[in-house]
Protein backbone atom coordinates (compact mmCIF):
# COMPACT_ATOMS: atom_id res chain seq x y z
CA UNK A 1 0.00 0.00 0.00
CA UNK A 2 1.27 3.33 -1.11
CA UNK A 3 -0.14 5.38 1.98
CA UNK A 4 -2.23 4.06 4.90
CA UNK A 5 -5.75 4.77 3.89
CA UNK A 6 -6.43 7.48 6.53
CA UNK A 7 -3.32 9.63 5.17
CA UNK A 8 -6.59 10.64 2.06
CA UNK A 9 -9.04 11.75 5.11
CA UNK A 10 -6.33 14.38 6.86
CA UNK A 11 -2.69 15.02 7.90
CA UNK A 12 -0.95 14.01 10.20
CA UNK A 13 0.49 16.45 12.77
CA UNK A 14 3.88 15.84 11.86
CA UNK A 15 2.96 16.72 8.23
CA UNK A 16 1.25 19.78 9.01
CA UNK A 17 4.65 21.13 11.01
CA UNK A 18 6.36 19.81 8.16
CA UNK A 19 4.19 21.86 5.74
CA UNK A 20 4.95 25.40 8.49
CA UNK A 21 8.56 24.94 8.22
CA UNK A 22 8.76 26.80 4.73
CA UNK A 23 7.03 30.33 6.23
CA UNK A 24 9.37 32.76 6.85
CA UNK A 25 10.71 34.13 9.88
CA UNK A 26 13.25 37.18 10.58
CA UNK A 27 16.27 35.93 12.26
CA UNK A 28 19.28 37.89 13.53
CA UNK A 29 22.95 36.38 12.67
CA UNK A 30 25.07 36.03 15.60
CA UNK A 31 28.26 35.08 12.57
CA UNK A 32 28.94 35.72 9.26
CA UNK A 33 27.46 32.77 7.16
CA UNK A 34 28.73 32.38 3.54
CA UNK A 35 26.10 32.49 0.79
CA UNK A 36 24.61 29.15 -0.15
CA UNK A 37 23.00 27.60 -3.20
CA UNK A 38 20.14 25.70 -1.87
CA UNK A 39 16.81 24.10 -3.98
CA UNK A 40 16.04 26.98 -6.30
CA UNK A 41 17.03 29.89 -4.14
CA UNK A 42 20.24 31.64 -3.09
CA UNK A 43 20.67 32.25 0.93
CA UNK A 44 22.62 35.09 0.82
CA UNK A 45 25.50 35.51 2.99
CA UNK A 46 24.51 36.41 6.37
CA UNK A 47 26.26 39.47 8.03
CA UNK A 48 26.01 39.70 12.42
CA UNK A 49 23.47 41.69 13.64
CA UNK A 50 21.90 41.58 9.90
CA UNK A 51 17.89 41.16 10.24
CA UNK A 52 17.08 38.90 7.82
CA UNK A 53 14.05 36.36 6.93
CA UNK A 54 14.76 32.80 6.23
CA UNK A 55 12.35 29.63 6.22
CA UNK A 56 11.58 28.53 9.27
CA UNK A 57 13.40 25.17 8.93
CA UNK A 58 16.19 27.10 8.17
CA UNK A 59 16.22 29.40 11.35
CA UNK A 60 15.69 26.78 13.72
CA UNK A 61 18.53 24.74 12.48
CA UNK A 62 20.99 28.11 12.71
CA UNK A 63 19.43 28.39 15.90
CA UNK A 64 20.45 24.81 17.07
CA UNK A 65 23.97 25.90 15.76
CA UNK A 66 24.21 28.77 17.94
CA UNK A 67 24.94 30.91 14.63
CA UNK A 68 21.64 33.14 14.89
CA UNK A 69 18.58 34.41 17.56
CA UNK A 70 15.09 34.14 16.30
CA UNK A 71 12.82 37.26 16.26
CA UNK A 72 9.36 36.51 17.47
CA UNK A 73 6.70 37.18 15.64
CA UNK A 74 4.84 40.12 16.51
CA UNK A 75 1.24 38.02 16.90
CA UNK A 76 3.09 36.04 19.37
CA UNK A 77 3.54 38.84 21.89
CA UNK A 78 1.64 38.56 25.09
CA UNK A 79 -0.35 42.05 24.79
CA UNK A 80 -1.11 40.71 20.79
CA UNK A 81 -2.10 37.70 21.95
CA UNK A 82 -4.39 39.10 25.13
CA UNK A 83 -6.01 40.85 22.38
CA UNK A 84 -6.70 37.62 20.26
CA UNK A 85 -7.92 35.91 23.26
CA UNK A 86 -10.86 38.57 24.37
CA UNK A 87 -11.65 39.12 20.77
CA UNK A 88 -11.96 35.03 20.33
CA UNK A 89 -14.37 34.58 23.40
CA UNK A 90 -17.32 38.08 22.37
CA UNK A 91 -17.08 37.38 18.78
CA UNK A 92 -18.67 34.66 17.10
CA UNK A 93 -16.28 33.88 14.15
CA UNK A 94 -12.68 32.68 14.52
CA UNK A 95 -9.67 35.33 14.99
CA UNK A 96 -7.64 35.18 12.23
CA UNK A 97 -4.57 34.03 13.34
CA UNK A 98 -2.02 32.69 10.99
CA UNK A 99 -2.78 29.60 9.04
CA UNK A 100 0.08 28.00 10.68
CA UNK A 101 -0.39 29.18 14.75
CA UNK A 102 -0.12 25.96 16.38
CA UNK A 103 2.65 24.22 14.80
CA UNK A 104 4.91 27.77 14.27
CA UNK A 105 4.24 28.49 17.86
CA UNK A 106 5.00 24.92 19.01
CA UNK A 107 8.41 24.98 17.20
CA UNK A 108 9.69 27.97 18.26
CA UNK A 109 8.78 27.70 22.14
CA UNK A 110 10.61 24.52 21.70
CA UNK A 111 13.43 25.81 19.96
CA UNK A 112 14.33 29.21 20.58
CA UNK A 113 12.31 30.35 23.76
CA UNK A 114 15.32 31.99 25.26
CA UNK A 115 14.97 34.56 22.70
CA UNK A 116 11.44 35.16 23.66
CA UNK A 117 11.52 38.46 25.52
CA UNK A 118 8.18 37.90 27.11
CA UNK A 119 6.45 35.69 30.12
CA UNK A 120 6.97 32.55 28.82
CA UNK A 121 4.08 30.94 30.78
CA UNK A 122 1.74 33.81 30.12
CA UNK A 123 1.88 33.23 26.47
CA UNK A 124 1.61 29.11 27.18
CA UNK A 125 -1.54 29.86 28.46
CA UNK A 126 -2.85 32.03 25.89
CA UNK A 127 -2.05 29.52 23.40
CA UNK A 128 -3.83 26.91 25.27
CA UNK A 129 -6.78 29.67 26.06
CA UNK A 130 -7.00 29.99 22.38
CA UNK A 131 -6.96 26.85 21.52
CA UNK A 132 -9.68 25.83 24.02
CA UNK A 133 -12.24 28.72 23.13
CA UNK A 134 -11.71 27.44 19.26
CA UNK A 135 -12.26 24.16 19.97
CA UNK A 136 -15.95 24.99 21.21
CA UNK A 137 -16.44 26.74 18.18
CA UNK A 138 -15.68 24.30 16.09
CA UNK A 139 -17.64 22.00 17.53
CA UNK A 140 -20.59 24.38 17.65
CA UNK A 141 -19.92 24.56 14.02
CA UNK A 142 -20.23 20.65 13.48
CA UNK A 143 -23.81 20.85 14.55
CA UNK A 144 -24.67 23.44 12.11
CA UNK A 145 -22.75 21.34 8.97
CA UNK A 146 -25.23 20.48 5.92
CA UNK A 147 -25.11 18.92 2.64
CA UNK A 148 -23.87 21.57 1.07
CA UNK A 149 -20.92 23.77 1.96
CA UNK A 150 -19.73 25.26 5.29
CA UNK A 151 -17.70 28.09 5.24
CA UNK A 152 -14.97 28.62 8.17
CA UNK A 153 -12.91 31.86 7.76
CA UNK A 154 -10.00 32.00 10.16
CA UNK A 155 -9.72 28.12 11.13
CA UNK A 156 -6.17 27.16 10.78
CA UNK A 157 -4.68 24.78 8.83
CA UNK A 158 -3.97 22.12 12.53
CA UNK A 159 -8.13 23.01 13.10
CA UNK A 160 -9.02 22.45 10.17
CA UNK A 161 -7.25 18.86 9.91
CA UNK A 162 -8.54 17.84 13.23
CA UNK A 163 -11.95 18.52 12.24
CA UNK A 164 -11.90 17.24 8.38
CA UNK A 165 -12.50 13.77 8.41
CA UNK A 166 -15.71 14.23 10.86
CA UNK A 167 -16.99 16.84 8.75
CA UNK A 168 -15.91 15.40 5.57
CA UNK A 169 -17.99 12.62 6.48
CA UNK A 170 -20.82 13.94 7.68
CA UNK A 171 -21.57 15.82 4.83
CA UNK A 172 -21.17 12.98 2.69
CA UNK A 173 -23.74 11.32 4.42
CA UNK A 174 -26.09 14.61 5.14
CA UNK A 175 -25.54 14.41 0.50
CA UNK A 176 -26.85 10.97 0.44
CA UNK A 177 -29.85 11.82 2.90
CA UNK A 178 -30.83 15.21 1.14
CA UNK A 179 -31.60 13.43 -2.39
CA UNK B 1 -16.61 36.27 9.85
CA UNK B 2 -15.07 38.22 12.77
CA UNK B 3 -12.28 40.56 11.78
CA UNK B 4 -9.45 41.34 14.53
CA UNK B 5 -8.96 45.32 14.96
CA UNK B 6 -6.80 47.43 12.95
CA UNK B 7 -3.64 46.96 14.79
CA UNK B 8 -3.69 43.22 14.66
CA UNK B 9 -4.50 43.03 10.99
CA UNK B 10 -1.51 45.31 10.29
CA UNK B 11 0.82 43.33 12.16
CA UNK B 12 -0.76 40.59 9.72
CA UNK B 13 0.35 42.76 6.72
CA UNK B 14 3.34 43.07 8.04
CA UNK B 15 4.18 39.86 7.54
CA UNK B 16 4.20 39.26 4.16
CA UNK B 17 6.50 41.77 3.34
CA UNK B 18 9.65 39.82 2.44
CA UNK B 19 13.17 41.01 0.94
CA UNK B 20 14.15 39.57 -2.53
CA UNK B 21 15.64 36.39 -1.29
CA UNK B 22 13.30 35.33 0.69
CA UNK B 23 10.48 35.82 -2.28
CA UNK B 24 12.91 33.35 -4.10
CA UNK B 25 12.95 31.11 -0.77
CA UNK B 26 8.91 31.09 -1.01
CA UNK B 27 8.22 31.14 -4.58
CA UNK B 28 10.48 27.74 -5.49
CA UNK B 29 9.56 25.06 -7.42
CA UNK B 30 9.87 23.12 -4.07
CA UNK B 31 6.77 25.44 -2.85
CA UNK B 32 4.94 24.75 -5.76
CA UNK B 33 5.13 20.80 -5.69
CA UNK B 34 4.56 21.10 -1.47
CA UNK B 35 1.27 22.61 -2.81
CA UNK B 36 0.54 20.03 -5.60
CA UNK B 37 1.32 17.39 -2.60
CA UNK B 38 -1.03 18.87 -0.27
CA UNK B 39 -4.06 18.99 -3.24
CA UNK B 40 -2.99 15.26 -4.12
CA UNK B 41 -3.23 14.39 -0.60
CA UNK B 42 -6.96 15.71 0.19
CA UNK B 43 -8.70 15.34 -3.45
CA UNK B 44 -10.68 12.42 -4.19
CA UNK B 45 -9.28 12.15 -8.29
CA UNK B 46 -6.04 11.86 -9.17
CA UNK B 47 -5.01 15.37 -10.25
CA UNK B 48 -3.35 16.39 -13.66
CA UNK B 49 0.71 15.21 -13.63
CA UNK B 50 2.55 18.31 -12.24
CA UNK B 51 5.74 16.66 -13.87
CA UNK B 52 7.45 19.62 -14.90
CA UNK B 53 7.35 21.36 -11.51
CA UNK B 54 8.82 17.70 -10.35
CA UNK B 55 11.44 17.35 -12.72
CA UNK B 56 12.61 21.18 -11.52
CA UNK B 57 12.52 19.34 -8.33
CA UNK B 58 14.24 16.11 -9.38
CA UNK B 59 17.16 18.49 -10.68
CA UNK B 60 17.46 20.94 -7.95
CA UNK B 61 17.97 17.42 -5.47
CA UNK B 62 20.72 16.06 -8.33
CA UNK B 63 22.58 19.69 -7.76
CA UNK B 64 22.02 19.10 -4.09
CA UNK B 65 23.13 15.55 -4.07
CA UNK B 66 26.65 16.61 -6.22
CA UNK B 67 27.47 19.54 -3.79
CA UNK B 68 26.96 17.05 -1.05
CA UNK B 69 29.23 14.64 -2.24
CA UNK B 70 32.30 17.29 -3.42
CA UNK B 71 31.93 18.92 -0.07
CA UNK B 72 32.37 15.49 1.23
CA UNK B 73 35.17 14.66 -0.50
CA UNK B 74 37.03 17.82 0.14
CA UNK B 75 36.39 17.31 4.30
CA UNK B 76 37.55 13.62 4.01
CA UNK B 77 40.48 14.31 2.11
CA UNK B 78 41.95 16.33 4.65
CA UNK B 79 42.60 19.15 2.18
CA UNK B 80 40.20 21.43 4.95
CA UNK B 81 40.81 20.44 8.48
CA UNK B 82 37.74 20.12 9.70
CA UNK B 83 38.22 22.08 13.33
CA UNK B 84 39.30 25.38 11.37
CA UNK B 85 36.89 28.29 9.88
CA UNK B 86 36.80 26.64 6.33
CA UNK B 87 36.06 23.50 7.83
CA UNK B 88 33.32 24.58 10.03
CA UNK B 89 32.02 26.70 6.93
CA UNK B 90 31.74 23.98 5.31
CA UNK B 91 30.15 21.68 7.52
CA UNK B 92 27.45 24.01 8.44
CA UNK B 93 26.72 24.40 4.60
CA UNK B 94 26.45 20.41 4.48
CA UNK B 95 24.22 20.71 7.00
CA UNK B 96 21.64 23.18 5.41
CA UNK B 97 22.22 21.74 1.78
CA UNK B 98 21.65 17.97 3.47
CA UNK B 99 18.44 19.51 5.36
CA UNK B 100 16.95 20.99 2.24
CA UNK B 101 17.44 17.88 0.57
CA UNK B 102 15.69 15.52 2.55
CA UNK B 103 12.86 18.09 2.58
CA UNK B 104 12.87 17.86 -0.91
CA UNK B 105 12.75 13.98 -1.53
CA UNK B 106 10.24 14.21 1.23
CA UNK B 107 7.68 16.14 -0.80
CA UNK B 108 8.63 14.58 -4.09
CA UNK B 109 7.97 10.88 -2.52
CA UNK B 110 4.93 12.64 -0.75
CA UNK B 111 3.62 13.67 -3.88
CA UNK B 112 3.75 10.17 -6.01
CA UNK B 113 2.59 8.32 -2.58
CA UNK B 114 -1.11 10.21 -2.90
CA UNK B 115 -0.93 9.37 -6.72
CA UNK B 116 -0.18 6.11 -6.44
CA UNK B 117 -2.34 5.16 -2.98
CA UNK B 118 -5.47 6.81 -5.48
CA UNK B 119 -4.54 4.73 -8.04
CA UNK B 120 -4.66 1.62 -6.49
CA UNK B 121 -8.16 2.15 -5.04
CA UNK B 122 -9.28 2.72 -8.27
CA UNK B 123 -7.20 0.34 -10.21
CA UNK B 124 -9.42 -0.90 -12.78
CA UNK B 125 -10.93 2.28 -13.05
CA UNK B 126 -7.93 4.08 -14.22
CA UNK B 127 -7.12 1.40 -16.46
CA UNK B 128 -10.35 1.83 -18.78
CA UNK B 129 -9.17 5.36 -19.11
CA UNK B 130 -7.83 6.98 -22.73
CA UNK B 131 -4.22 8.23 -22.83
CA UNK B 132 -6.01 11.45 -23.74
CA UNK B 133 -8.05 11.49 -20.53
CA UNK B 134 -6.04 10.05 -18.02
CA UNK B 135 -4.15 11.86 -15.43
CA UNK B 136 -1.55 9.60 -15.17
CA UNK B 137 2.42 10.15 -16.44
CA UNK B 138 3.60 7.39 -18.16
CA UNK B 139 5.63 5.94 -15.48
CA UNK B 140 2.12 5.92 -13.25
CA UNK B 141 0.84 4.02 -15.75
CA UNK B 142 3.70 1.43 -16.80
CA UNK B 143 2.60 0.94 -12.50
CA UNK B 144 -0.71 0.15 -12.97
CA UNK B 145 -0.55 -2.18 -16.26
CA UNK B 146 1.87 -4.22 -14.26
CA UNK B 147 0.15 -4.00 -10.89
CA UNK B 148 -3.23 -5.62 -12.82
CA UNK B 149 -1.40 -7.98 -14.37
CA UNK B 150 0.29 -9.40 -10.56
CA UNK B 151 -2.88 -8.70 -8.75
CA UNK B 152 -4.90 -10.87 -11.85
CA UNK B 153 -2.00 -13.29 -11.25
CA UNK B 154 -2.50 -13.81 -7.69
CA UNK B 155 -6.57 -13.65 -7.23
CA UNK B 156 -6.89 -16.24 -10.36
CA UNK B 157 -4.13 -18.52 -8.69
CA UNK B 158 -5.77 -18.34 -4.98
CA UNK B 159 -9.50 -18.82 -6.11
CA UNK B 160 -10.93 -16.98 -9.25
CA UNK B 161 -9.92 -19.93 -11.56
CA UNK B 162 -11.95 -22.62 -9.50
CA UNK B 163 -15.31 -20.32 -9.64
CA UNK B 164 -17.48 -20.65 -12.70
CA UNK B 165 -16.12 -18.61 -15.66
CA UNK B 166 -19.24 -16.29 -15.40
CA UNK B 167 -18.01 -15.47 -12.28
CA UNK B 168 -14.25 -14.74 -12.68
CA UNK B 169 -14.96 -11.38 -13.37
CA UNK B 170 -12.99 -7.83 -11.30
CA UNK B 171 -14.47 -5.48 -13.42
CA UNK B 172 -18.43 -6.37 -13.75
CA UNK B 173 -21.10 -3.10 -13.98
CA UNK B 174 -23.45 -5.01 -14.88
CA UNK B 175 -25.00 -5.71 -10.94
CA UNK B 176 -26.80 -4.40 -7.94
CA UNK B 177 -23.11 -2.84 -7.31
CA UNK B 178 -20.72 -1.95 -9.54
CA UNK B 179 -17.33 -3.90 -8.65
CA UNK B 180 -15.24 -0.78 -10.17
CA UNK B 181 -14.38 1.83 -7.44
CA UNK B 182 -14.35 5.50 -9.22
CA UNK B 183 -12.47 8.53 -7.44
CA UNK B 184 -15.76 9.67 -5.45
CA UNK B 185 -15.68 13.50 -7.19
CA UNK B 186 -18.81 14.52 -4.52
CA UNK B 187 -16.75 13.71 -1.95
CA UNK B 188 -16.23 17.22 0.36
CA UNK B 189 -12.66 19.14 0.19
CA UNK B 190 -11.31 21.91 2.21
CA UNK B 191 -10.29 25.00 -0.17
CA UNK B 192 -8.55 28.13 0.33
CA UNK B 193 -9.55 31.20 -2.12
CA UNK B 194 -6.57 32.79 -3.13
CA UNK B 195 -7.71 34.83 -6.09
CA UNK B 196 -10.38 37.48 -6.00
CA UNK B 197 -13.22 37.32 -8.61
CA UNK B 198 -14.06 33.70 -8.93
CA UNK B 199 -17.65 33.23 -10.07
CA UNK B 200 -20.12 31.61 -7.50
CA UNK B 201 -20.61 27.74 -8.12
CA UNK B 202 -23.05 25.31 -7.60
CA UNK B 203 -23.10 22.90 -4.70
CA UNK B 204 -26.39 20.66 -5.04
CA UNK B 205 -29.28 22.99 -4.28
CA UNK B 206 -27.07 25.88 -3.24
CA UNK B 207 -25.04 28.69 -5.11
CA UNK B 208 -21.82 29.64 -3.10
CA UNK B 209 -19.65 32.46 -3.65
CA UNK B 210 -16.32 32.06 -3.30
CA UNK B 211 -14.93 34.94 -1.32
CA UNK B 212 -11.53 35.84 -1.82
CA UNK B 213 -9.38 34.62 1.50
CA UNK B 214 -12.93 32.48 2.71
CA UNK B 215 -11.62 28.86 3.70
CA UNK B 216 -14.44 26.74 2.92
CA UNK B 217 -15.61 23.17 2.30
CA UNK B 218 -17.40 22.16 -0.21
CA UNK B 219 -17.84 18.77 -2.49
CA UNK B 220 -14.86 18.59 -5.04
CA UNK B 221 -16.95 18.25 -7.81
CA UNK B 222 -17.86 22.14 -7.38
CA UNK B 223 -14.62 23.57 -7.48
CA UNK B 224 -12.74 20.43 -10.00
CA UNK B 225 -10.25 22.53 -12.44
CA UNK B 226 -11.10 26.07 -10.68
CA UNK B 227 -8.01 28.05 -9.37
CA UNK B 228 -8.32 27.39 -5.87
CA UNK B 229 -5.72 25.88 -2.88
CA UNK B 230 -6.87 22.57 -1.72
CA UNK B 231 -5.99 22.78 1.47
CA UNK C 1 -17.78 2.03 -3.31
CA UNK C 2 -17.40 -1.85 -3.89
CA UNK C 3 -18.77 -3.58 -0.78
CA UNK C 4 -16.87 -2.85 2.76
CA UNK C 5 -17.50 -4.69 5.55
CA UNK C 6 -20.47 -2.18 6.84
CA UNK C 7 -22.21 -2.49 3.62
CA UNK C 8 -22.56 -6.39 3.60
CA UNK C 9 -23.38 -6.44 7.54
CA UNK C 10 -26.18 -3.98 5.72
CA UNK C 11 -27.40 -6.18 2.80
CA UNK C 12 -27.94 -9.66 5.43
CA UNK C 13 -30.16 -7.38 7.70
CA UNK C 14 -33.50 -9.19 7.13
CA UNK C 15 -36.41 -7.13 5.98
CA UNK C 16 -40.21 -8.12 5.81
CA UNK C 17 -41.58 -9.27 2.42
CA UNK C 18 -44.85 -10.05 1.14
CA UNK C 19 -44.98 -12.65 -1.77
CA UNK C 20 -47.36 -11.02 -4.54
CA UNK C 21 -47.45 -15.02 -6.01
CA UNK C 22 -47.60 -18.78 -5.14
CA UNK C 23 -44.15 -20.05 -5.24
CA UNK C 24 -44.04 -24.09 -5.36
CA UNK C 25 -41.19 -26.22 -4.04
CA UNK C 26 -39.64 -23.34 -2.09
CA UNK C 27 -41.74 -23.97 1.29
CA UNK C 28 -38.40 -25.51 2.92
CA UNK C 29 -36.92 -21.88 3.42
CA UNK C 30 -40.32 -21.85 5.57
CA UNK C 31 -40.66 -24.10 7.23
CA UNK C 32 -42.27 -27.54 6.16
CA UNK C 33 -44.84 -26.58 3.27
CA UNK C 34 -44.20 -27.43 0.26
CA UNK C 35 -45.73 -24.25 -1.65
CA UNK C 36 -44.98 -20.51 -0.66
CA UNK C 37 -48.66 -19.02 -0.92
CA UNK C 38 -49.25 -15.81 -2.54
CA UNK C 39 -49.51 -13.27 0.56
CA UNK C 40 -47.37 -14.83 3.01
CA UNK C 41 -45.12 -12.34 4.95
CA UNK C 42 -41.27 -13.47 5.32
CA UNK C 43 -38.61 -11.65 6.49
CA UNK C 44 -35.38 -11.94 3.86
CA UNK C 45 -32.23 -10.29 3.85
CA UNK C 46 -31.99 -7.50 2.22
CA UNK C 47 -29.76 -7.90 -0.69
CA UNK C 48 -32.06 -11.08 -1.68
CA UNK C 49 -35.40 -9.21 -0.88
CA UNK C 50 -34.34 -6.26 -2.74
CA UNK C 51 -33.66 -8.41 -6.10
CA UNK C 52 -37.23 -9.71 -5.24
CA UNK C 53 -39.14 -6.41 -5.18
CA UNK C 54 -37.52 -5.14 -8.39
CA UNK C 55 -37.87 -8.37 -10.95
CA UNK C 56 -40.86 -8.89 -12.58
CA UNK C 57 -42.27 -12.24 -12.45
CA UNK C 58 -42.95 -12.09 -16.28
CA UNK C 59 -42.56 -9.51 -18.97
CA UNK C 60 -45.85 -8.37 -19.23
CA UNK C 61 -46.94 -8.36 -15.89
CA UNK C 62 -46.43 -5.43 -13.67
CA UNK C 63 -46.12 -8.06 -10.03
CA UNK C 64 -42.74 -8.52 -8.90
CA UNK C 65 -41.92 -11.68 -7.15
CA UNK C 66 -42.23 -9.91 -3.11
CA UNK C 67 -42.93 -6.38 -2.21
CA UNK C 68 -40.91 -5.13 0.80
CA UNK C 69 -42.47 -3.94 3.93
CA UNK C 70 -41.15 -1.16 5.98
CA UNK C 71 -38.91 -2.82 8.85
CA UNK C 72 -39.79 -2.34 12.45
CA UNK C 73 -36.34 -0.42 12.52
CA UNK C 74 -38.28 2.57 10.76
CA UNK C 75 -41.07 2.27 11.75
CA UNK C 76 -43.23 5.66 13.50
CA UNK C 77 -41.90 4.88 17.26
CA UNK C 78 -38.51 4.68 16.15
CA UNK C 79 -38.74 7.66 14.21
CA UNK C 80 -40.08 9.58 16.80
CA UNK C 81 -37.43 8.41 19.35
CA UNK C 82 -34.74 9.74 16.76
CA UNK C 83 -36.76 13.26 16.53
CA UNK C 84 -36.98 13.89 20.11
CA UNK C 85 -33.86 12.36 21.47
CA UNK C 86 -31.39 12.18 18.81
CA UNK C 87 -28.62 12.21 20.78
CA UNK C 88 -29.34 9.82 22.95
CA UNK C 89 -30.98 7.37 21.32
CA UNK C 90 -29.39 4.06 21.55
CA UNK C 91 -28.57 3.13 17.92
CA UNK C 92 -27.17 0.22 17.66
CA UNK C 93 -29.58 -0.92 19.77
CA UNK C 94 -31.96 -0.31 16.79
CA UNK C 95 -29.99 -2.10 14.36
CA UNK C 96 -26.00 -2.30 14.33
CA UNK C 97 -25.80 -0.85 11.28
CA UNK C 98 -29.08 1.40 11.35
CA UNK C 99 -27.48 4.83 9.39
CA UNK C 100 -26.67 2.33 6.10
CA UNK C 101 -29.46 0.51 6.34
CA UNK C 102 -31.57 3.58 6.17
CA UNK C 103 -29.26 4.84 3.48
CA UNK C 104 -29.53 1.78 1.34
CA UNK C 105 -33.64 2.05 2.05
CA UNK C 106 -33.73 5.50 1.25
CA UNK C 107 -31.87 4.87 -2.28
CA UNK C 108 -35.30 2.43 -3.03
CA UNK C 109 -38.26 3.91 -1.63
CA UNK C 110 -39.20 7.82 -0.70
CA UNK C 111 -39.23 8.23 2.88
CA UNK C 112 -38.77 11.90 3.51
CA UNK C 113 -39.75 11.47 7.48
CA UNK C 114 -36.67 9.46 7.76
CA UNK C 115 -34.84 11.13 5.45
CA UNK C 116 -35.20 14.18 7.51
CA UNK C 117 -35.33 12.75 10.97
CA UNK C 118 -32.35 10.80 10.33
CA UNK C 119 -30.53 14.45 8.82
CA UNK C 120 -31.28 15.95 12.03
CA UNK C 121 -29.60 13.46 13.53
CA UNK C 122 -26.62 12.95 11.87
CA UNK C 123 -25.60 16.98 12.45
CA UNK C 124 -26.30 15.98 16.24
CA UNK C 125 -24.62 12.73 16.82
CA UNK C 126 -21.82 13.89 15.01
CA UNK C 127 -21.28 16.15 16.97
CA UNK C 128 -21.30 13.82 19.73
CA UNK C 129 -18.68 11.95 18.20
CA UNK C 130 -16.33 14.46 18.27
CA UNK C 131 -16.88 15.47 21.77
CA UNK C 132 -15.87 11.65 22.39
CA UNK C 133 -12.74 11.80 20.55
CA UNK C 134 -11.85 15.02 22.00
CA UNK C 135 -12.33 13.62 25.60
CA UNK C 136 -11.10 10.31 24.18
CA UNK C 137 -13.42 8.34 25.55
CA UNK C 138 -14.06 5.43 24.28
CA UNK C 139 -16.62 4.95 21.47
CA UNK C 140 -20.46 5.00 22.97
CA UNK C 141 -21.97 1.59 22.59
CA UNK C 142 -24.75 3.51 21.15
CA UNK C 143 -22.96 4.31 18.20
CA UNK C 144 -24.08 2.45 15.20
CA UNK C 145 -21.22 0.65 12.55
CA UNK C 146 -20.80 3.80 10.73
CA UNK C 147 -20.40 6.00 13.79
CA UNK C 148 -17.92 3.83 14.87
CA UNK C 149 -15.80 3.73 11.68
CA UNK C 150 -16.17 7.59 11.88
CA UNK C 151 -15.18 7.52 15.48
CA UNK C 152 -11.88 5.51 14.85
CA UNK C 153 -11.09 7.67 12.22
CA UNK C 154 -11.40 10.96 14.09
CA UNK C 155 -9.70 9.22 16.93
CA UNK C 156 -7.13 8.72 15.24
CA UNK C 157 -6.37 12.32 14.12
CA UNK C 158 -6.76 13.17 17.29
CA UNK C 159 -4.50 10.82 19.37
CA UNK C 160 -1.90 11.89 16.47
CA UNK C 161 -2.36 15.72 17.66
CA UNK C 162 -2.06 14.78 21.20
CA UNK C 163 1.27 13.00 20.49
CA UNK C 164 2.70 15.52 18.69
CA UNK C 165 2.44 17.58 22.03
CA UNK C 166 1.26 21.11 21.35
CA UNK C 167 2.91 24.15 21.91
CA UNK C 168 6.99 22.51 22.88
CA UNK C 169 5.68 21.10 26.03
Amino acid sequence: MALPGAYLEAFTAEEISFQAEDELITIIPRRHIQEMQLAGWKLPALRPMRRTDVPLWLALLLKKQDRCSIVFPNWMDEAVLKDFVEKERVEPGFSSLPWFWQPQSAALLAGASDDYTGNLDNIRQLLQDLREIRQAKVRQGITLVNESHMQMDGLSLMELNEVRPLMSKTMATLQKLHQ
Amino acid sequence: MSRIRDPIDSIIAGLGKKPDASEQAANRAVIELKKAWVAERMAPTVLPYAGDTLETVMSQIRGLIEFVEEKSLLLHEGDITSSGQDGENIKLQLLVVETELERAKFVARGYLRARLAKIDQSAIYWSTQTPLDTPLSPKEQEYLQRRLIIKEKLYDSSFLLSLHSDLQNLNDTDGAVSMVDEPDLDKPVAIKVTKPGLDPVVCGNDTVLLEHGGLYMLRYSAIAGLPVDIV
Amino acid sequence: MYYDINDIETEGQRVPTTFNVTVPHLGHIVGNTETIESGTVLELPLWLAGQLSTVQVDNDAETTFVSLEEPAVFSPDVINALKSAPVSLDLAEQSTVFTNLALHWLQMFDFPELANVLYDAVQQRSAEIYDYAVAQRGAQPQFDESERQLYRLVHGVMRNMRAWQAFGQ
